[in-house]
């Protein structure tokens, strides 16, 4: 085989391997176009080189099949510059391509324009004459025209778009050198040498490359086990063709059963040099194009069975920065972002130590809303595109500028961002392969699940040792927190603080349950600022917080708790300033604090002493801070419990003092003589009645007695005004509840009977007074005060009515059990007068004078 | 990176998008970029000294507080901050300051800062005009990199915009920039033709005024009048085959020389006032229909048109967009109703009202120019958004072709100065019926006293105004010598025309700008015998 054949052998394989790549992707109109032009010329260099050997069934067949190729090939080429820029065939062109098919089919017939070549035996080569004939010039010069119509196209798709003539430069180059080989080998110099088969080849290169750098393709589509199976038959059968002959003469010159079974020794070679050459091949193409992809595969199943072990949002963030950084080449840099508690997302973890922790970008940010909407990889010169930039504030624009970020890779779920991967590039203008965007991609999902499940794993273990409604630390998590430092270091300096708020009980009844809870979340948040990175705080009972402070001594924790004692005392006077300073309103706390080893040398006398020292700040006024101390006159000596409350025995301490200014009510109000204790009997009744324990009993019989002690600042002519009230009075009226509290503040040991005598006049519909609190909001003392305290105003004669009937008065509480009065209450005190269980008063007992009754009737007649 | 290049090497999809994809926004997520970028605003106005000055202790933080805590503005608000140039009193520092007119004479300069994101949101829809202007269709643009510049320089606002095609995308603006600063404007023009006719040119930016001008002055000079010969020897071998081969095409066509048979443009853009009585004039001369530019040195780059030319987008992030409805544009009411851009009428017409963002120095501040809503999306151009046309400026203010700013202040100090025998006197600004080009006219009335002495002739009048115009406003000769305008017109009315006029409808007629159907009456009466209507003066 000449150096020709040879040439026109390689270039044959080169556009088979090709085409046999390209036909098994899928298709569009440029790839399409691409099989086409491979397919002629296939069918240029194909035909050309079985003319040449003379192949069956005759050389003019091969000639004929190469003419096509050669006509078509301008052709399929102006059909690939129409799809590879959008455009289409003038009609000019397609004439001249019917011409052309004309031309060729006449051509194949009759062998008009130019006929096949005839072969000469020349200096033992054989060699193809071709012989113009007048129809020769006309069908060259018709070449010409579509050479040069090809070429035009080829160039104006070049120039006339400046947008993307770069990515035309591959198939201009190609194409000249084409044509220019085609002129060259009819200049004398080049007779011979293939010039135009080469530059076929060049040409087709051309093609692949433009068609990669538009990434229509990827070069993994050409590694299958069918590519390495026809390159390896392309080598051998070019090997075969070379070298089988010259080796099966030397085998014979061998002589002997070498010469014997020559043949057989090459079929064998044959077919082992095929297996090695295939072995080869794959080896070599796996290694040099495959090996960095199953190196990822690899490491991604590490990093799958890693992430999925791991329970710490750290941990996975590092694993998989550490994966990237490892696996894709074009990376500088590479963060990985987790959306915190407030709602910013922070790296977690980074190529560069300088960055953990940054903020890089808030929830708010456009961002986030735009890798939301995209979902898989964003490159940040796209989002730079987009109008949501425009609405990126300044600052914004300047942290995504610092980040220098190429691409971002949300972490999404459920539609939610949890956290990003940013990337950034060697190559900023370039950016990333298309595979390693798949990866990264990828790999992101993984570890987004991996987060997702490790961030609920978190969220389950702080809740697990938080408390719900502070955030603090819970008493159970504390203790262990405790024991765990004083086990760490027995001998070291450990401070605990016990916060207890003072009265908190009465404030959660004056204000409600919601008040309450706000108070106590405004205090956690005043301790949880306040008290250093270091301390621990948690909520350590209802009403109670403590503060663990590692390596700090009493004085720098009495300091503290002298601080937070005034930030407390200030927490509700802020919001009103007007506020005064004995309002119930006020939140006051009494703080001990004990610390090893000063004051305990184990847990459990720490926390004994803590407690001891609160509860003598408790004894001694309340709002103050103690410091234990384990010295008698320091009162540190351990103190026996505090006995339960004997409400009738403070009481009666009291009794002398009540009673003076029940006294000075009833000297005020003449038709009220004797009020307090007639509701005091009824609702002592009605709370039997109801089932409370004889302490309840007692706290409401002294509710009762008291309940209008304020009236003693009411002036007497507005509380023996007869007929209605005006507004301003009815105000004035109003306040009675409230300064009873502000009376029984003064003996500090009735404290508990206040929320009843606060809320008596407060409606079951919540619209009474003074709070317009409703329903079982009303503390149950007052409930049962209101419907004893109505009974007895209804029934007996007041300076603004005449004393009605017991069985009206019974209507009228029915009538309004479940608007003014609690219903159950209202109903069981109806049954048990009209059963006789509670006793009427009578009007001398209710303190009625019926001799001045009589009198004012005298007065009213004459 | 010059644009084209960058063109080279990204998806021309994406750069359009980039620049022209607001265009694509709904009402509801335009606004939602208005109100994210004014939360900005707001934070950072609330928080210098000049906001300070307007707000006292109130802090807004969206729309609804802005609107509570300042009133509508105007420069005099500002004045004393702004026009010492203090950059502490600002937001934001600025990195340069813009200059514009103010009021002829009294108040000769209004000065307003610009920082940078304000200048990077300027030049970013700078681009966005240059690709709507050689744009065909959505997304169907060419771009070029030579652009030929009739705007005034640096320190106006016209200037900033050849500063950044030229500095930040790498367009070659003729003439250039370094040559320009001690040029007059007829150097400067010549120059820029003849670079442009030697390397051809992409875009041509100018005033629609000064464009008619150019054309037909570069018409004279391809032409070939006397005494050019020399001058076009001069010029290099590019320059004069293009200026053959249009000599040729305009022979065929039995016709002068049109810049469009010199230049092939991708784009024409034109700013200022009055272009709408240029552009056909224009289109016939250079083969491409002007787009129009709207800016101003207040508010900054506004709005642009489509490639449509007929409909005005405003951009959204160069500021927050009010509308004052047009019943109370003459009035001075400061907390007057102002509706937004989702709330605008078709139709209706509305005095624009910005707040800057970016760190811009003006909240709620009057522009002063007035805009018709035509109609709300258009499918044509891809948009939602409503559609716009500029109609004038308010009527307080009469500018004539984007050169001058006459208020009733400049003409009470003409009448003045020239110590002319004007008793009474109304402005407005009319349109020659022939060119359609603006001027002044001004209706007087001479006191009755002053005919028996002194020579009050209409040319009178015109020569001696016109000294003082100049004196004033040096912008109102440039109308003149750049323009060739005439730009005063002078009618005398008979005395008492106008006490007759306020006896019979019982109001003064307005100053400047009197409504169409006042100045019709109060011409009217000149026909009419009204001797007996009451008293009027003896001449």
């Amino acid at each position: 085989m000449g150096s020709y054949s040879f040439v026109s052998s390689c270039a044959l394989m080169c556009y088979v391997l090709l085409f046999s790549i390209f036909a098994a992707a899928k298709k569009n109109r440029v790839l399409s176009a691409f099989l086409r032009i491979l397919f002629v010329l296939i069918l240029w260099t194909g035909g050309s080189l079985l003319m040449r050997l003379q192949a069956w069934p005759s050389p003019a067949f091969w000639y004929h099949v190469s003419l096509v190729g050669i006509w078509m090939s301008c052709f399929t080429l102006i059909r690939f510059l129409c799809a590879f820029s959008g455009t289409k065939m003038s009609r000019f062109e397609k004439l001249l391509e019917v011409l052309a098919i004309l031309l060729l089919v006449v051509n194949a017939f009759t062998s008009f324009f130019l006929a096949p070549p005839t072969p000469v035996e020349s200096g033992g080569q054989t060699v193809f004459l071709y012989t113009p004939s007048a129809g020769t010039l006309p069908m060259y010069a018709l070449m010409g025209v579509v050479a040069a119509v090809a070429l035009t196209r080829t160039a104006r798709c070049y120039s006339s778009n400046v947008v993307t003539h770069q990515q035309f430069v591959p198939l201009l180059v190609g194409c000249v050198v084409m044509f220019a080989s085609q002129v060259l080998i009819l200049l004398p110099p080049f007779e011979g040498i293939p010039l135009d088969i080469g530059a076929g080849v060049f040409y087709a290169c051309c093609l692949f490359y433009a068609l990669y750098r538009r990434r229509l393709f990827t070069l993994t589509l050409a590694f299958s086990r069918r590519t390495y199976c026809l390159v390896t038959a392309a080598i051998l059968a070019l090997l075969s063709t070379e070298l089988a002959r010259e080796y099966q003469v030397v085998l014979m010159g061998f002589g002997g059963w070498i010469a014997q079974y020559s043949a057989t020794i090459v079929a064998v070679s044959a077919v082992i040099l095929a297996w090695l050459l295939y072995l080869l091949v794959k080896t070599l193409s796996e290694k040099l194009f495959l090996g960095e992809e199953r190196d990822r595969s690899a490491r991604l199943k590490a990093f799958n069975t890693e992430v999925t072990r791991s329970l710490h949002v750290e941990s996975i963030c590092q694993q998989l920065c550490k994966l990237l950084r490892g696996t894709v080449s074009g990376i500088t840099g590479i963060s990985v972002a987790v959306e915190d508690t407030a709602g910013s997302y922070r790296i977690v973890a980074s190529s560069s130590v300088l960055s953990a922790g940054q903020e890089i970008f808030a929830s708010q940010n456009p961002l986030v809303t735009w890798c939301k909407m995209h979902q898989a990889g964003v490159r940040v010169s796209d989002f730079r595109h987009s109008v949501e930039y425009k609405s990126m504030w300044e600052k914004e624009k300047a942290q995504l500028e610092a980040l220098r970020a190429d691409y971002i890779f949300p972490m999404l779920d459920a539609g939610e961002l949890i956290g990003a991967v940013v990337v950034t590039c060697r190559d900023h203008s370039r950016g990333l392969h298309s595979e390693d965007v798949d990866f990264i991609s990828s790999v992101n999902t993984v570890a987004t699940i991996a987060i997702k499940n490790s961030r609920l794993y978190e969220k389950a273990c702080h809740d697990a040792r938080t408390d719900d409604l502070t955030g603090l630390l819970n008493r159970k998590y504390f203790l262990e927190e405790l024991n765990h430092l004083y086990e760490k270091d027995p001998a070291g300096l450990l401070t605990l603080v016990i916060i207890s708020l003072d009265d908190f009980k009465l404030y959660n009844q004056l204000y409600g349950n919601h008040e309450g809870d706000l108070a106590l979340k405004r205090v956690a948040n005043i301790l949880a600022l306040n008290s250093g990175e270091n301390s621990i705080v948690a909520r350590y009972s209802g009403k109670e917080f403590a503060i663990l402070l590692p390596r700090q001594e009493s004085s720098a924790a009495c300091r503290l708790a002298e601080n937070l004692r005034r930030q407390i005392y200030n927490l509700n006077r802020l919001e009103e300033p007007d506020m005064e300073a004995g309002s119930l309103k006020v939140i006051t706390c009494s703080i001990g604090i004990c610390s090893i080893p000063y004051g305990a040398s184990t847990v459990k006398q720490l926390l004994d002493n803590v407690d001891m020292t609160v509860y003598q700040v408790k004894r001694s006024g309340k709002n103050g801070v103690m410091v234990y101390s384990a010295g008698p006159s320091q009162s540190g000596e351990p103190l026996a419990a505090p006995s339960p409350v004997d409400h009738e025995n403070v009481y009666s301490g009291y009794a002398d003092t009540i009673y003076a200014l029940t006294a000075t009510i009833d000297a005020k109000d003449h038709y009220t003589f004797t009020h307090s204790g007639n509701v005091a009997y009824y609702a002592t009744q009605l709370a039997i009645a109801y089932g409370l324990n004889a302490e309840t009993v007692e706290i409401v019989r002294e509710a009762a007695l008291l309940h209008d002690i304020g009236k003693i600042s009411i002036p007497e002519k507005i509380l023996n005004k007869p007929g209605r009230l005006t507004s301003e009075e009815y105000d004035i009226i109003k306040k009675h509840p409230e300064n009873a509290v502000a009376i029984i503040r003064h003996l500090p040991s009735l404290d508990y009977v206040i929320p009843a005598v606060l809320s008596h006049h407060e409606r079951w519909d919540g619209k009474g007074y003074p709070r317009r609190i409703g329903g079982e909001d009303i503390p149950l003392n007052a409930r049962i005060l209101c419907v004893a305290d109505c009974f007895d105003a209804m029934t007996g004669k007041r300076c603004y009515q005449d004393s009605r009937t017991v069985e009206s008065a019974l209507q009228d509480l029915e009538l309004n059990a479940g608007k003014q009065f609690d219903p159950t209450l209202a109903r069981l005190f109806v049954s048990k007068i009209r059963d006789g269980t509670i006793q009427v008063r009578s009007a001398k007992q209710r303190g009625e004078n019926p001799a001045e009754e009589a009198g004012k009737k005298q007065n009213k007649e004459e | 990176m010059k644009l084209t290049e960058r063109l080279c090497q990204e998806d021309p999809e994406k750069v359009w998008q980039e620049y022209c994809g607001f265009l694509e926004l709904d009402s509801e997520g335009y606004m939602k970029l208005q109100n994210r970028l004014l939360e900005e605003q707001l934070a950072l106005w609330s928080d210098c000294p000049l906001g300070r000055h307007f707000l006292g202790s109130k802090r807004p933080v969206d729309y609804a507080s802005l609107r509570q805590a300042v009133p509508l503005t105007t420069y005099e608000d500002y004045a004393d901050i702004l026009l010492q140039r203090r950059p502490e009193f600002l937001p934001l520092p600025p990195v340069t300051w813009i200059e514009t007119t103010w009021e002829g004479g009294k108040r000769p300069v209004k000065t307003a800062p610009y920082t940078q994101g304000m200048v990077d949101t300027f030049s970013r829809n700078g681009v966005a005009t240059m690709l709507l202007a050689s744009a065909q269709g959505w997304g169907d643009f060419s771009v070029g990199d030579k652009i030929l510049s009739g705007l005034a320089p640096m320190p106006f606002l016209t200037g900033l915009i050849g500063l950044i095609l030229d500095e930040e995308y790498g367009f070659e603006t003729m003439p250039p920039r370094s040559t320009i600063a001690t040029m007059s404007f007829s150097e400067r023009s010549k120059l820029g033709f003849k670079q442009a006719l030697n390397r051809g040119m992409d875009y041509f930016l100018s005033m629609g005024s000064i464009a008619y001008y150019l054309s037909l002055n570069l018409s004279a000079v391809a032409g070939g009048g006397s005494g050019k010969k020399k001058g076009k020897f001069s010029l290099p071998l590019p320059a004069l085959l293009r200026l053959a081969k249009a000599k040729m095409t305009a022979k065929r066509e039995g016709r002068e020389i049109l810049p469009k048979d010199l230049f092939q443009t991708k784009g024409f853009i034109c700013a200022g006032t009055d272009n709408a009585c240029y552009k056909d004039d224009l289109e016939k001369m250079w083969g491409v229909r002007p787009l129009e530019l709207f800016a101003g040195t207040e508010a900054g780059m506004v709005g642009c048109e489509t490639w449509n030319r007929k409909d005005l987008y405003f951009f959204p992030d160069t500021a927050f967009y009010e509308f004052l409805p047009e019943q109370y544009i003459r009035s001075c009411q400061k907390d007057a109703p102002t509706l937004l851009m989702n709330e605008v009428q078709p139709g209706s017409v509305y005095e624009l009202v910005v707040t800057s963002f970016k760190g811009g120095a003006f909240a709620r501040y009057r522009t002063g120019d007035v805009y018709r809503c035509t109609g709300i999306g258009n499918p044509d151009d891809h948009s939602r958004l409503p559609r716009f046309c500029f109609v004038d400026r308010v009527p307080d203010i009469i500018d004539i072709a984007g050169f001058t700013r006459i208020t009733q202040h400049s003409v009470e100090d003409v009448i003045q100065l020239s110590a002319l025998p004007i008793q009474e006197w109304s402005a407005a600004k009319e349109f020659d019926t022939a060119t359609g080009h603006p001027y002044l006219h001004l209706y007087v009335e001479i006191e009755p006293g002053s005919l028996v002495n002194r020579a009050v002739t209409v040319d009178v009048l015109r020569r001696h105004m016109e000294i003082y115009f100049n004196y004033l406003d040096n912008d109102y000769d440039n109308l003149k010598k750049i323009l060739g305008l005439e730009p005063l017109q002078i009618t005398i009315l008979r005395s008492g025309t106008f006490a007759t006029y306020q006896k019979r409808y019982g109001q003064p007629i307005v100053r400047i700008s009197p409504p169409r159907e006042q100045l019709a009456a109060l011409v009217r009466l000149q026909a009419e015998d009204w001797a007996g209507e009451g008293e009027y003066p003896a001449i």
